[in-house]
This record gives C-alpha cells, structure tokens and sequence, in this order.
C-alpha cells in the first residue's frame, strides 16, 4: 500500500517538466500574493510554485528538511522573522547590482542575506468621530484617560513582537516594560486581527488601538466612509514603528539562479504589483504608492531600525509576558 | 490406540489450579460426559484439549499423536460451545462449510447436505442464525462441528440455555447422531440425569481432579469417593456394623411407624413420599417412602436398611 | 504490530525525547507569568465542556431513544450533524454573531468559548449514548419500575449508571479535543496550554521549551483517562442485548411540546445559525466578487480535500484493523501497542505536524527511498502524519466492534481449522463492520476538518478546503471564508448520513 502511495506521490510530487524553468517559494505574506507570481511567469517565463503557511512554521519545515528542502525563495511577512530565519543559517547571502540600488541599505540585512520588498507602519488608529485629541506616541496610549477605550492585538502575534522590539531598541527594555505595563493597566481589549480592531474603532468598541496601515487602507478601499484615521507617533523622535516583508535565497536552493532574478524582479518591476497587492509602501522609495496610502499624508519611519527588530525578538516577547500582556 | 488421551494435564490461571493432574482415555466411537460443580475445571479441561488454552503440564493425544504442542487450527477436534458460536454474518450452509476449505466445491456442498440431513435440519441451507430458535442454532453448531470429520469432537453444555423438555430431546438427538457419524466425543454438562444417561461412561470432576471414570453404573453403584456418591444421586451414608462408611439411596431404605428416628422433612415425588430422616445416632439420612398413609414432619419412625451389602465409600 | 506502532509514535517520541535535556529556566519564567493562568483556563474550559457535552449529550441521547414525538426519527439522525462543523467555523461565525449583543469585549470569553465547543463536540457524546442506551436493553428499566423507581429516578440510577463506559468514551474523545484545539480558544482570546505550546514555540523560537509543555499536556491528558478507568474498577457493564428493546413512553402535549422546543432549540443553535451565516456570506462574497484570494475555485480544493482525507482514512483504517486484530491475540503487548499508536491524539495539530516534519526530514536524510523522491512535501509523509494524529480515532471504534465479536464464535473458527489471519478475516471483521464503517465516517469527517498538519505538510497544488479557510480567516476576512466553510460542512453531513446508515445497519447484527 504504501508503495502504492509512494509511486503515486513521486508522479505528482516532482517538478513537472524539466523543460521550464522553475522556482519554488515558501511565503509567509499569502494574501494576493498569486498574480504577483503570474505576472512574474508572464515577464520571465520561469514557473513558480509556492506554499503559503505561517512563518514560524515555514521556518521549522525548512530547518527540518535542511540540504533536502526544495524552497528557493523564502518570503516573510516581519522582518524579525526573516532575520530569524537568517540567524537560523536558512538564507544564503547574494551579491546583486540592481538589489543594492532599488533597496536601501536599512531594508536589507547587512550580510545581504534578505532584502525587504514593502514596508508597513504600525501606527495609532482613533475614531475620528469621538476622538479629537488623539495620541502622539506610543507611550501616550498608556495615559489613564485612554482606559476601557484601547483596543490592541494579542503578543502572539509577530507584529506585536517586532513594535516592542522597536520600543527597546530606542528606550531601553525598562522603559519598554513601563510603557508596556501602562497599556495594560488601561485594561485593553485584546483582539487577534487587525481588521476587527478597525472595525471595532468604527462600531465604537474602542476608540484608539495600534494597527498596521494596510488593513485601514483595505478597509478604507472598500468603503471610503470609515470614519478611522491614523495618527502618525514619534514624528517628533524616532518615527513610526516600520516593519517590512522581505525576501532571502535559501542556502539549500536548488534554482538558485531563478531565485535570484524572483527576487530582483521583486524588487524592480514587480514592486508596484508587490506592495499594491497588500496596500503596503513600496521598499523602493522610488516607486509611489497606492492612491489610497497617498491619502495617508507624509510621515517619518523609523528605519534604522528594521535589521535589528529580529535581534530584540526574545527580548520583546520577555517583556510582553513580564508586563501582563495578554 | 484411543481417540484421546491425556496424560497428567495440569492447567493453572491466576495462581490456583484448576486442572489438576489429570489423566484420561477416550476410546474409539465412545460418548464420555463429564460432569461436575461450577468451578470445578471442566471448561478449562475442554479448552485445554483443544489448545484454546495451554497446558502447564502433561501431554494431548489425538489418537497416536502428541498434539501438546500442536496449534488449536491443526488439532482437527470438534467443539460445540455453550452460547452461541455460529459466525451470524454467513448462512447456515455458509457456517458448515466453514472447516472445509481443504475439499472441492462439489463435495463440500454434498457435506453440508449430509450434515444438515444428519441433524435433521435439511433446507434451512440459507438462512442466517438469528432466523433460527436455541435449539436449530446448537444443531447447526454440532453440523459445523461435524462436517470436518474431526478425531473427536467436545460439547461443552451445549443445551444449558434451552429449556428442559427441549434439552432432554435433543441431548438424546446429538447422541444418536454422534453415533451415526462414529465419532468419538466429550459431552460436558452440570446435569447428572444427563450426565448419566447419555455417556458410555461417566467421568466426574472436582476441583480439578477425575474423582472417577466409569459406566454409569458402576459410577452409581460403587462410587469411589463421597463426593462422587452424593454428586450422582442423593445419598445418606451409614455405618456398618464392621465399621465402614457405606452408601445408601433413598430406596434402598425402608420406613415404618415408631421407632428412634425423626421425620424432619417430607416432599412428595408423585409416586411416593422422601423423607429427611434424623436417626437415632444423629445421621442425618434421606428415605423414600410408599404413598400409601405418609408420615409427617415431626413423626417418629425406625428406618432400616433393606438389602446388603452396600458399597463402600472412602 | 509493533514496528507500525513504533513508526505512528515515532513524531510523537520526537516531541517527547526532548524532555531528556529540560530546560528548567523557561518552566520558571512561564510559571511566573502565564501558565498558572492557562492551567487554569484550561481547567475551566475542559470542565465546563466535558459537563456540557456530558448533560446536553446524554439528556438528548435519552429524549430520542425513551420518548416518542413527531419527528423523532429525522431528529435523531439531525442531532448528529453539529460533528460536520469545524471548530474553528463555529467560532469565527459565533464570534461575529455575538459581538452584536455582547459587544467586542464581552463575546471573547471563555463561556462563550465552552458554549462553542460544547455545542460542535456534544455529538461524540450523544453517539455513544444512544448507543448504550439502546442496547441497555428493556430489563433493566422495567425492573427499576417493578421496584418503585419512577421515569426519572429509573433513569439516573439505573439507565444511567449502566450507560458509564459509552459515556466515558465520549467523555474521553470530547477531553482530547478540547486539550488539543488550538484554532477555537484563540478565537476567543482564551489561552491554554495547547495555546501556551505554540506561545512558547512560536514566540521564543525555543522548540525544545515548548516540547516539554506539549509533554506535559500529553501525560495529563492519558492520565485522566487512565484514572477514569481505573475508578471504573472490575463492575462488569456489558449485559448482552435482550432482543427486546426498550419500550418507548408515549408523550402527553406538553410533553412533546416541550421535547421539540428543546431539540429545535439544540438544532438551531448549534446547526442552523451557523449554516445561515455561511450562507449569507457566502452569497455576499459572490455579490462582491471576492470569493477567492486562492487559485483553484471550490472544485479544486473539494477534491484535494476528498483525496487527501479519503487517503488518510484508509491508512488509519487499515493499520487501525491490524493493530486492533493483533493487539487483541498478544494480550499485554497489545494494549501497549495500542496505546502507543494512539498518543499521536492527546497532542496539538501544529505539534504533530512539526514532530512529523523532523521524523520524514530525518528519513529523507537517511535516503531510503532512491532518486529524488522527499517524504516532506509528498502525499505519502502528509497521509503519515495525518495517520499518526487520528489513528486513535480508528483504532477505537474498530477496538469497540471487535469486542463484540462472540469469543465462542472465534474459538470455533480456529477448532475449524482457521489460521489467524482468516480467523480474522472471516469471522471478527465481518462481526465488526458496521463499528469498522462508522468509524471510517468518523475519521473522514476529522480528516476534512483537519488544518495544521495539512498546512505545513501539504505538497505543492494540493491546497485543502481547510486551507483556504485558514487563508482567509488569518486576514479576518470572514466573508471569504464562508464558501470554503459551507463546503466543508455540506461534505462533512454526507459523512454524518454514512456514519449514521452504518449505526443503524449495526443494530441488526448483534447475533
């Protein structure tokens, strides 16, 4: 029987034809993310075959197939995740005349290991019926006239993770933690999606929380009436928390040569396509934006600061649990 | 050469041991019941002969053969259980035709004619066991058992779930068939009326031991032990004047009026009267009396033994 | 037997040999924070449901089988279907349901969670008792009436208590479900322990930390099950049916009044509102043109569902009928090996799935198939560790028909002259097919509902119907997630009617 199967599953397992040329991506950013490939088949003729699935478990496959792994590409939806995937020794470094000119040298890791292809703001969002005040940092969240009305998203998740890692590297992990522990104590709702937090800011649920830009622009695209706005922190300091969806060859690849044009085509032609499909900015400060984030107005990010949000992880989640975050 | 033969077979389970050294002969063609109280180790001796259990000790012949170590499926013995064993998903042809993988098609269907002729169930060929009552279901049973043409064959109190009128007719059925189809077998009951009416001979158990093997009547008449004696059939046990313990039946004593003894008991029998009887040395004895003018509880009367000499128990 | 139980443990050793080297540093620190609170949410939570499944399960099992009103029959079969609903569907549709009325903050509770589960995972429990129920027999209740014991009072101390073992098993299913779901409770914001393991996976990226945890969760979970067995001590349960079945108490009006209120009730909270939901979404979806963010379209997810689920059923029903067939001839070594091959159960979807990626990975790297063929990413290695995780389920429900195989019947066979293998061949497995057909259905139903091990196991083009839900729902687009959802439902209640077809066929052979 099980012969059987493993006759059956080489036939459908194996690459197709050895006549075209492909590639094989592990992406942790699925959504949208297929006509991306097609246009890329369509530019290159090089197929793409891809499995979407969750970061860290992505990683723990990879870790596990080792040398046998057929991922060329590994595409992450954080930049500590992908930083931690280079720690791990899962990418291999690439030496690349058109990735070095189209990213900037803070969006890419300095063993050139991953290099970031959009980039997302982590910011305040407020009900721009009921809130006339809003905040304008971080740590205003945790003022006492905020309490009961804070929404904000569980630690589990990554992005959770990566702002308090941008909190310690600019503060230090003590005033991290206070800032933190003053979020908690104006007793937030905790809810595990970005999406039903702008809903509920809309609904009345809450009337601050922190999200990332581009589920308000996907909100805001299907109905522009949605009264929420963003209310850009640390513009006086920092910038705003910036994180990233990056991109690395894996070290076992087996295409690497189509791995790498993937990649640079990512990150030249393919950036409109890339970062539209998600409403996120460009990595390329040369490409412009969607329409919608136009609408966003200016803002400073704090970019120095993505190569090291992977670094800070444990930190962070040591924080987070330190402090009572849920 | 017997059909069977056990040699000093002792079986133990959970430390106690419930067959204990026992030694046995089962002759060609012959019907042997084998009797005994609950728990004393007749299923356990069955199942050991088949091979559904092992034995701690001794030796198995089927025949000439040592089949101690031989598998229960190669040991061609038949078995006949209690309950219900008739596989309810197959038909009854189905069920007979079971043992006979080894014969071609043709003659396997002439078997399970035979035998549905031999137990007197021809034409219920196709219907399953639940379409069947106790009784067609334990004839089946024996068919399946038979159709094989095993050395022997067990029956282990194959009519203990039917009711009475019924058991008695078909105890006398399965012997008769027994011995058209000349097969040598094992009939295990708690019943002594059967017991002692069915077999060539009579083997009585207890606690794991063969009290003693014999023709009824040599069973009945000069039993080897008390047990053996009291288990048969009621019996009383007096002194003789040489000191001996001997057996008594309830009709091998006469009663009159007046006498030593007391009348502690009375239950009418139909055609006559038993009485428990407590006699002057203070043995308690059972009688049984004419029914003619009985005796009542609380009556004296003088109770005598009519003939001699009586057998004598250890 | 025992090389196929070894290879099914083998992800879970995985997993577990990890707690040769502990780490006592993360024990500390997650004692100091989280995990008094995730044990005792999870206390909360498992006991709240069991009770839940418990009352809600028996009480409807013993409406349907005891008392006669209009419809009874349909009702019984439709009290059943609630098993075709994920988890993780009911809980996003309750989610958004109930924020209207309870708000946001008051719909994550852990009630409202319990109240999810209880209502997806009563079936279990109302399967094995009706079961028991039905085969307790006439007798026994009449007998309580003869002394004294009133409708009621016959029920809780006699019907009842005769019914333990079926009910435990419920029990026991229910218990392994709610210790091990992962995609329901974080729904909720409830935090377990089986959430905790991946907290501590996922976030501190330490796999050896969190393998300790999902250790402990594992002995937990055995554990009370062996205690429940234990306290069930040497009372003997199995009376053999009478042939006479119950007799069914005629209802007045208000009684049967009162009988549909409570069943529609049930039906409509736990089988109606989510199927409207779905629906309406569903149809909003196509309104608006976003039904899919996946290539393929429903025809290609159903059949990479019915594929992979029908592959992983068969495997655990085979290997189940072997393991089950052996174990029941070698005894002690049986039980073990039964008990081995079924662990992969007491642990967390992700947790499996990622112990199976390290044993295929390992056996990729040892090379024992030649050319290019990888385990990880193939059908074979995601039928294996689907295998591993549900093989429990199969091995149940083929261990509980097998035990009703008269033993007399298997003694004959063998004084017949058959050898083990046609011994059962011939005679325990047809004695035990409607058990060996409803727990195919079962495993069907699991195996379409399954999400973690396919998701990180699955090879390239077979994309389930249960992916597409989770890429829908880890963006919260709910309203996309509906058609995947609705079709996993409508596939899953084929699977109930074939499960349920089998129960009824079963009734009949009990010879």
């Amino acid at each position: 029987m099980l012969a059987v199967l493993a006759v059956v599953a080489t036939a459908c397992g194996s690459d197709g034809s050895d006549d075209q040329r492909t590639v094989t991506v592990y992406t942790g950013r699925h959504y949208g993310i297929e006509p991306v490939f097609d246009a890329f088949t369509a530019a290159t003729g090089i197929a793409v075959r891809f499995t979407a699935g969750s970061d860290p478990e992505l990683r723990e496959r990879l870790t596990a197939e080792g040398d046998n792994t057929p991922a060329d590409l590994v595409i992450a939806a954080d930049a500590a995740n992908i930083e931690l995937a280079a720690g791990a020794g899962l990418l291999s470094a690439v030496d690349s005349e058109s990735l070095s000119t189209s990213i900037p040298a803070e969006l890419r890791s300095e063993k050139n290991e991953w290099f970031s292809l959009s980039r997302r703001l982590r910011v305040i969002m407020f009900s721009n019926e009921r809130v006339t005040d809003p905040p304008t940092s971080y740590a205003d969240l945790g003022d006492s006239k905020w309490s009961g009305r804070l929404c904000l998203r569980p630690s589990t998740h990554p992005y959770t993770q990566s702002l308090v890692a941008n909190l310690i590297l600019n503060r230090g992990a003590d005033e991290a933690r206070t800032i933190v522990e003053s979020w908690v104590k104006n007793k937030p709702l905790y809810i595990n999606s970005d999406t039903d937090i702008l809903k509920a800011i809309a609904a009345g649920d809450c009337d601050v929380a922190i999200a990332n830009t581009y589920y308000l622009a996907r909100i805001l695209d299907e109905d522009p009436a949605t009264p929420v706005a963003i209310s850009w922190p640390e513009q006086d300091g920092s910038g705003a928390h910036l994180n990233v969806s990056a991109a690395g060859v894996t070290k076992a690849a087996q295409h690497p040569t189509e791995a790498l044009e993937l990649l640079e085509w990512l990150a030249t032609d393919g950036q409109k396509a890339f970062s539209e499909a998600n409403f996120e900015y460009p990595a390329d400060p040369s490409v412009a934006p969607a329409d919608v984030l136009v609408g966003f107005g200016e803002f400073t990010a704090d970019v120095a600061a993505v190569r090291q949000l992977g670094g800070l992880n444990a930190d962070a989640v040591d924080v987070l649990s330190r402090a009572g975050y849920e | 050469m017997n059909a069977l033969s056990l040699e000093n077979v002792s079986r133990s389970m959970g430390g106690k041991v419930v067959v204990d050294n026992v030694s046995l002969a089962l002759h060609d063609g012959e019907i042997l019941t084998l009797i005994g109280p609950s728990g004393c180790g007749k299923s356990t001796l069955m199942r050991v002969i088949a091979g559904l259990e092992p034995t701690d000790a001794g030796r198995v012949f089927v025949g000439d053969a040592d089949v101690t170590a031989v598998p229960t499926e190669r040991r061609r013995i038949g078995f006949v259980f209690q309950e219900s064993s008739l596989f309810g998903h197959m038909r009854v042809a189905d069920n007979i035709a079971f043992g006979l993988r080894h014969l071609p098609k043709s003659s396997r269907t002439t078997r399970v004619a035979d035998m549905l002729d031999l137990v007197q169930l021809a034409g219920l060929e196709r219907r399953y066991p639940h379409q069947l009552s106790g009784g067609e279901q334990q004839r089946v049973a024996l068919a399946r058992a038979l159709a094989p043409q095993p050395g022997i064959v067990l029956l282990d109190e194959p009519f203990a779930n039917l009711d009475e009128v019924l058991r008695e007719q078909l105890g006398h059925d399965v012997v008769s068939i027994l011995r058209a189809a000349s097969t040598a077998a094992i009939l295990v009951t708690h019943d002594r009326h059967e017991a002692m009416t069915l077999g060539d001979r009579v083997a009585v158990m207890c606690n794991g031991r063969i009290e003693q093997c014999g023709t009824p009547e040599v069973v009945y008449r000069e039993p080897a032990t008390r047990f053996v004696a009291s288990f048969v059939d009621v019996a009383s046990f007096v002194t003789a004047d040489d000191g001996t313990v001997r057996v008594a039946r309830p009709h091998e004593f006469t009663i009159t009026t007046s006498g030593p003894d007391l009348v502690t008991r009375i239950e009418f029998l139909g055609n006559g009267y038993r009485y428990g009887v407590r006699r002057a040395d203070g043995s308690e004895v059972v009688v049984d009396g004419p029914s003619g003018e009985p005796l009542q509880v609380g009556d004296s009367c003088r109770v005598a033994v009519k003939a001699d000499p009586l057998p004598r128990v250890d | 037997m025992c090389v196929v139980a070894g290879l099914v443990a083998a992800p879970v050793v995985v997993i577990v040999s990890s707690i040769i080297d502990p780490t006592p540093s993360m024990w500390s620190e997650l004692w100091q924070t989280r995990l008094p609170g995730m044990i005792s949410d999870t206390v909360t939570l498992l006991v709240t449901v069991v009770v839940g499944t418990l009352v809600l399960g028996t009480g409807l099992a013993w409406l349907v089988t005891a008392y006669d009103f209009p419809a009874r029959r349909i009702v019984g079969w439709l009290l059943v279907a609630p098993l075709a609903v994920p988890g993780y569907v009911a809980g996003f549709v309750w989610l958004d349901t109930l924020s209207g009325p309870f708000g946001q903050r008051g719909v994550r509770s852990i009630w409202i969670c319990a109240a999810t589960l209880t209502l997806t995972l009563y079936p279990y429990v109302y399967l094995f008792a009706r079961a028991a129920f039905r085969s307790q027999g006439a007798d026994s209740r009449d007998a309580a009436r003869t002394l004294g014991l009133g409708p009621v009072r016959s029920f809780l101390r006699v019907s009842l208590p005769m019914a333990r073992p079926a009910l435990a098993a419920g029990g026991a299913l229910v218990t392994m479900e709610v210790l091990t779901d992962v995609g329901t409770v974080r729904l909720f914001n409830v935090s377990t322990v089986a959430d905790g393991v991946l907290r501590v996976w996922f976030s501190t990226g330490n796999r050896d930390a969190a393998a300790e945890l999902a250790t402990a969760l594992v002995v937990t979970a055995v554990g009370l099950i062996a205690i429940e067995r234990g306290l069930r001590g040497s009372a003997r349960y199995n009376t053999r049916a009478t042939g006479r079945p119950m007799s069914v108490s005629r209802l007045g009006l208000r009684g049967r009044i009162v009988a549909l209120v409570a069943v529609t009730a049930v039906l409509a909270v736990a089988v109606a509102v989510p199927i409207v939901r779905l629906v309406t979404w569903s149809l909003e979806s196509r309104r608006a043109g976003t039904t899919a963010t996946v290539a393929g379209g429903l025809w290609h997810h159903a059949s990479s569902t019915l594929v992979v689920a029908g592959f992983a059923t068969v495997t655990c029903v085979v290997i189940g009928i072997a393991i089950a067939v052996l174990a029941r001839r070698r005894g002690g070594v049986g039980r073990i090996a039964t008990r081995v091959a079924s662990l992969g159960y007491a642990m967390p979807g992700p947790v499996v799935a990622v112990g199976a990626v390290i044993t295929l990975a390992a056996f990729d790297r040892a090379g024992f198939v030649p050319g290019r063929f990888l385990f990880v990413g193939s059908v074979v290695g995601l039928v294996f560790a689907l295998t591993v995780r549900f093989l429990a389920v199969g091995l149940q429900g083929i261990e509980s028909g097998l035990e009703r195989v008269p033993p007399a019947a298997v003694a004959s066979a063998r004084t017949l002259g058959a050898r083990p293998a046609r011994v059962a061949w011939s005679v325990e497995l047809p004695a035990a097919r409607s058990a060996i057909v409803a727990a195919t259905a079962l495993l069907m139903i699991d195996l379409m509902k399954e999400l973690p091990i396919t998701l990180l196991l699955r090879p390239f083009g077979v994309d389930t119907l249960a992916v597409w839900v989770w890429q829908a729902t880890s963006e919260s687009m709910w309203t996309q997630a509906a058609v995947p959802s609705l079709a996993i439902v409508v596939v899953g209640m084929c699977a109930v009617g074939a499960l349920l077809a089998a129960l009824e066929r079963g009734a009949e052979f009990v010879s």
